[in-house]
């Protein structure tokens, strides 16, 4: 990248900043009036003023003549909201117009996608991935290289020894703090989010007829970049769906006595190591016979669900005969909570006939996510993470040994110990299965197998810990909970490594079924 | 006492929701009054009484009790998820919101035989200092207001090991109501009494 395309993509992505602040202002423009009003519109004005002379700067005529004429507008704005509305497609119109430019200079320069940042330098976002993924490897090279010292430096008193550990010992700590930082650099505040929602507020209620605010408060909390994007596509249905189906028409709120402009709240608070959202509408609510009616004829069974305000979180379910741009396809609201549920959160929904609907999105601030795989044992399903596994064999009774009470398998020319999962969890005694597939961990530099049923697939699991659960817990690293709401352990491989791989002698008596 | 004061709430049906039966208005579970009773010679005797709500449900035929302070809500039973290596009490857990909850099977707890999960099952919710733990119960019925001075001490002859759980009994409109101590079944079921060796340290 040359000296002036590094200046070209600055000026670039200032524009598009100040593009999103004119929209922002704009529509706070719409929501008020008198001095306030005219406040807003001349601090957008001033924010296109400056593209205006940035983009003649850069030589970029056309941005530059585009902002001209929309500050021309601008200044001859009148106190309809008819105006501000063709305002805010001229403000899409420069913007698209930045953004084929940003394109264009992507595709000479084969650069990265440019993320925004608040302030500061301006970080692609795949760089600070890939950041993560090198630290996290560090630290598994670390915590082999713990064995090696320890066991190399036992009994030895010699000071090189003495400042090899030491030295190993202050790089796992500086380690850990750049893991920290790095992390700490992809949390940005969720505020950023709430200018798209209040657009989505605007566009929608306008499209409708209707007329609504969007009130947002609890905006500094920080959250990982990557579930910013799984927020951001949850809220905006939730969004659209209060615009949609819960706030009225002008008419049906005066005639109820509500104000005529609907209001959208949206509080985010921070618990710990969630972020709670709450948005609110003072619509409609839900009418829930309407639902049940809509279940039967989509041929959708009622029944199961506890409360029929969950048929909205139903995949196909929608109260609309028609689809449009915007909702009745019925996935939207289903596809949303699934992936919140994939990234450990959760979304639910409680509504009030007449008084307004309330959705709860529930998310971690950050995410310990792992690549796992899932077997199937006995009947039952468990996560093994990816970092632990060698390779995976399907086998037969030919294959599998026994010697002296243990399994054992030829693998690569060499006799590897094996365990029977089923076994180890208490689900199966005597012996080990038949057939299936041995999973070949590797463990501090050992190899064990682990005899399972079948192989469910490599899924990317949120690791939750055990914590209030009884027991030993014993070979288990944690839980996760699947996209479908089912609760699944996570074994531990280092746990099971060092457990017998006898399976005649001790019997593990189960309690029930 | 009077008696017409117990069951001033209509009965719920089995299916009832928890928001139905823990919403506001249920949580004022507690209050006192002052109560006159004639003697048979006429005199007039005043006695402080104190009404508690509780929530009763099913087990193994019998009517079983828990106060509602204690039951933060009542769930379907949707997946029980097996835990190996935990104590024959505990079933299993399930995804409360997002969360991995506990589910300890009550019937096991009063030395009644485990049965296979059907429709009516419900998952009592109960939460003590910020702990959360599921009572598996057979269906959910109703929420009680009782008299607490009428709770009698269970028969001596009827107690065993399992009755460690056991408060004591009250008739209420001729049934026989079982009350359990909300406290001594989470604390028996800590999770921090029973794990002994760390998982990873081996046989």
């Amino acid at each position: 990248m040359t000296e002036f395309d590094a200046f070209l993509t600055d000026f670039l992505l200032d524009a598009q900043e100040r593009c999103d602040r004119a929209e922002e202002l704009f529509l706070e423009a719409g929501a008020c009036d008198g001095p306030a009003r005219d406040d807003a519109i001349d601090a957008a004005r001033r924010e296109i003023h400056t593209i205006k002379g940035n983009a003649g700067m850069v030589g970029m005529r056309e941005v530059q003549t585009a902002a001209h004429r929309l500050e021309d507008k601008i200044a001859a704005l009148d106190a309809g909201a008819e105006a501000l509305r063709t305002i805010l497609s001229d403000v899409d119109e420069l913007r698209a117009m930045l953004r084929l430019n940003i394109d264009i200079g992507q595709e000479s320069t084969n650069g990265p996608r440019i993320a925004q940042t608040l302030r500061g330098v301006r970080v692609p976002f795949e760089s600070l991935d890939e950041l993560v993924d090198l630290a996290a490897e560090m630290v598994v090279f670390r915590n082999r290289l713990d064995d090696a010292v320890v066991r190399a430096r036992d009994g030895s008193q010699s000071d090189d020894w003495q400042r090899v550990f030491e030295a190993h010992e202050a790089l796992g700590k500086t380690l850990s703090f750049v893991q920290d930082r790095i992390m700490a650099i992809r949390m940005v505040p969720l505020r950023t989010l709430f200018g798209q929602l209040r657009r989505i507020v605007h566009d929608e209620a306008e499209s409708a007829g209707k007329e609504a605010r969007f009130v947002a408060i609890g905006g500094d909390t920080p959250v990982d970049k990557s579930l910013l994007e799984c927020a951001s596509e949850a809220l905006g249905h939730i969004v659209r769906n209060a615009i949609i189906h819960g706030i009225e028409t002008p008419d049906s709120r005066r005639a109820a006595g509500k104000r005529i402009e609907g209001l959208v709240h949206l509080r985010a608070v921070q618990h710990s190591d969630e972020v709670w959202i709450e948005v609110s509408d003072d619509g409609a609510g839900v009418d829930r016979d309407l639902l049940l009616r809509a279940a039967e004829s989509r041929g959708i069974d009622a029944s199961a669900f506890e409360d029929p305000l969950q048929l909205i979180f139903h995949h196909g379910f929608s109260t609309r005969s028609d689809a449009d741009l915007s909702s009745g396809r019925g996935v939207g609201l289903s596809a949303a909570q699934e992936s919140v549920r994939r990234i450990g959160g959760e979304l639910d929904v409680s509504a009030d006939t007449g008084r307004g609907t309330l959705f709860r999105l529930r998310l971690p601030l950050s995410v310990s996510v792992t690549r796992a795989l899932l077997m199937r044992v006995d009947g039952e399903e468990y996560a093994l993470p990816l970092s632990a596994i060698a390779e995976s064999v399907r086998f037969s009774e030919s294959e599998a040994h026994v010697i002296n009470g243990s399994g054992v398998l030829t693998w690569r020319d060499r006799v590897v110990p094996v365990l029977d999962l089923g076994v180890a969890m208490g689900s199966r005694c005597g012996s080990i299965r038949p057939s299936g597939y041995i999973v070949v961990m590797e463990v501090d530099s050992k190899n064990r197998g682990v005899a399972v049923d079948d192989l469910t697939g490599i899924r990317e699991i949120v690791v939750k810990q055990l914590g209030d659960v009884p027991g030993t817990h014993r070979g288990i690293a944690g839980a996760t909970i699947l996209g479908d709401g089912r609760v699944l352990l996570i074994v531990d491989p280092k746990g099971l490594a060092s457990m017998s791989p006898r399976v005649v002698a001790k019997p593990l008596v189960q309690e029930f079924v | 006492m009077s008696t017409d004061i117990i069951n001033v709430q209509p009965p719920l049906p089995p299916s009832a929701l928890a928001e139905d039966i823990l919403g506001p208005g249920a949580k004022s579970d507690i209050y006192t009054f002052t109560d006159s009773l004639q003697t048979a010679g006429g005199e007039v005797v005043q006695r402080r009484v104190r009404i508690e709500t509780w929530v009763t449900f099913a087990l193994g035929g019998e009517t079983f009790g828990l106060p509602v302070t204690h039951v933060v809500e009542i769930l379907r039973v949707s997946g029980i998820t097996r835990v190996p290596h935990a104590p024959p009490t505990v079933r299993g857990m399930t995804n409360m919101r997002g969360k991995v909850l506990p589910v300890v099977d009550l019937r096991v707890c009063l030395g009644l035989p485990p049965v296979e999960l059907d429709a009516q099952r419900r998952i009592l919710v109960i939460a003590s200092r910020g702990r959360h733990i599921g009572l598996l119960v057979d269906a959910v019925q109703q929420v009680e207001r009782i008299d607490r001075d009428s709770v009698q001490p269970p028969p001596p002859d009827v107690m065993t090991s399992e009755s460690e759980y056991i408060i004591g009994v009250i008739q209420v409109s001729a049934r026989l109501v079982i009350l359990l101590d909300a406290d001594r079944v989470l604390s028996i079921h800590s999770a921090a009494g029973d794990r002994g060796a760390v998982s990873s340290e081996g046989e």
